[in-house]
């Protein structure tokens, strides 16, 4: 079955000095659902996830060739706006690292540098994307905590709040639950559950267990290399290659 | 800053290493520097060139020191603001500063403390006299250099003053680290711990 789909990679190759990362990536990642990139420890899950958003940049060792294409557009190109597709991504790192202000700033900030500063305006976006990421009800009465006072599985919530609040179209989340208790972490797969409908979920994970819940699409990588990538039960159920199986197996774990 | 620093390791590791080099001169070798300068321009000694003299010294150490503070922020968290669509300078006063607020305070206070507290840059640049200057050109005292000076006469009063010039000195002291307390406590709140 062929979706359409919103992120393409061809042929995409990442180095870090002399190292090589990414090798000959050609993947497309297919529109409001979750795809889980799987693989062990070191082998460019996050890396690849980070090249969506352009977060490799920060590292100026990093040499990048191929292209991304989202939404028909290379973002590897010298015009790119690259404020513009990382508002396009909400991004989830492996701990949730809340802002250096209140509860309620944390949500504004996406909004305020977006320019969108009227007060009424935030107090109901706010309240909007606390409801959506299911905190709520946890945080209300007291918005204007610093964030730093939350529990760590409410500040991965908050986060999510935080990714969604800018309005992007994908949520890159990079093993979201590493740090959490098996509740939240529950909660916030039911939350990708949900939300993907209206977003591209784009999940890096090294848990198989989960990939197996919430997967739709699945794409296993080794040292660098996508080995392996289909339809989540597909995938599970008949894997092709030989080191999906083993991996599934856990030879690698 | 920092966050352009990222990039660029050699030129910054470079620039770190010789400001490590200016805050490890003493501070007389700053005071012999100006006075050599003054003595090339033909300039007397007064409070302009001692406060330059000073501003030179404590500058190594400022930006020394509050690139250390900055060090301390995570990456994750400039990962975090950025992926919000936020650009670097956007990240760099609106997260960066707020987390490294009480660091920045307690570094410009502590440099505070060292200038106002040196007397050996000031001893040629800005000379010595008993009474207060009214203008940049004349030479002035430290309260440092003035209690040295004054505790050295043979008259009882002078000596006197040179302890009511270390009580003021240190009251002075006192006030800005209860002040740097306060706003370190005040800023902290918001902090994230890693």
């Amino acid at each position: 079955m062929e979706h359409k789909s919103s992120i393409k990679v061809n042929n995409l190759n990442l180095h870090i000095d002399k190292q090589h990362i990414l090798k000959d990536i050609n993947l497309s990642i297919p529109e409001n659902k979750i795809t889980v990139i799987l693989g062990p420890s070191g082998c460019g899950k996050t890396t690849l996830l980070k090249c969506f958003n352009r977060l490799t940049d920060l590292n100026e060792k990093v040499k990048i060739d191929g292209e991304v294409i989202i939404n028909n557009e290379n973002i590897f190109t010298s015009k790119t706006d690259i404020s513009l597709i990382r508002k396009n991504m909400g991004f989830l790192s492996q701990r949730p690292y809340p802002l250096p202000m209140s509860i309620y700033d944390n949500i504004a900030y996406g909004l305020r540098i977006s320019g969108r500063r009227k007060k009424k305006y935030l107090n109901k976006r706010v309240e909007h994307y606390l409801r959506q990421a299911n905190i709520w009800d946890e945080v209300k009465d007291r918005l204007k905590d610093p964030a730093s006072c939350l529990s760590i599985g409410q500040q991965q919530r908050l986060c999510l709040a935080r990714g969604l609040a800018v309005d992007p179209e994908f949520i890159l989340a990079d093993e979201p639950t590493s740090a959490l208790d098996p509740i939240s972490s529950q909660a916030i797969e039911e939350k990708f559950m949900q939300l993907k409908q209206h977003y591209t979920i784009v999940l890096v994970t090294h848990i198989l267990r989960q990939a197996r819940r919430i997967a739709d699409y699945v794409v296993f990588m080794y040292m660098g290399e996508v080995i392996e990538h289909g339809e989540a039960q597909e995938f599970f159920e008949n894997p092709k290659m030989e080191k999906t199986k083993a991996y599934l197996k856990g030879y690698y774990n | 800053m920092n966050i352009h620093l990222n990039k660029h390791k050699k030129i910054v590791n470079s620039v770190r290493f010789f400001l490590d080099l200016l805050w490890g001169i003493p501070s007389i070798v700053y005071g012999a520097f100006g006075f050599s300068v003054m003595i090339y321009f033909g300039i007397r000694t007064s409070l302009l060139a001692g406060i330059i003299t000073v501003t030179l010294f404590i500058i190594p150490i400022i930006i020394r020191a509050i690139d250390e503070v900055l060090k301390t922020v995570p990456t994750g968290l400039l990962e975090a603001s950025l992926s919000l669509g936020a650009t670097k300078s956007e990240t760099a006063y609106k997260v960066f500063l707020k987390q490294c607020f009480p660091g920045v305070i307690t570094v410009v206070l502590l440099s505070f403390g060292r200038a106002i507290g040196d007397a050996a840059s000031v001893l040629f640049t800005t000379g010595f006299t008993d009474s207060i200057p009214t203008s940049l050109n004349q030479p002035a005292t430290t309260l440092p250099l003035s209690i040295f000076f004054q505790l050295s006469s043979p008259v009882p009063e002078v000596k006197n003053r040179a302890f009511a010039s270390a009580v003021v000195l240190t009251v002075i002291i006192l006030i800005i680290s209860v002040i740097s307390r306060f706003l370190v406590r005040k800023y902290k709140k918001h902090n994230i711990k890693f």
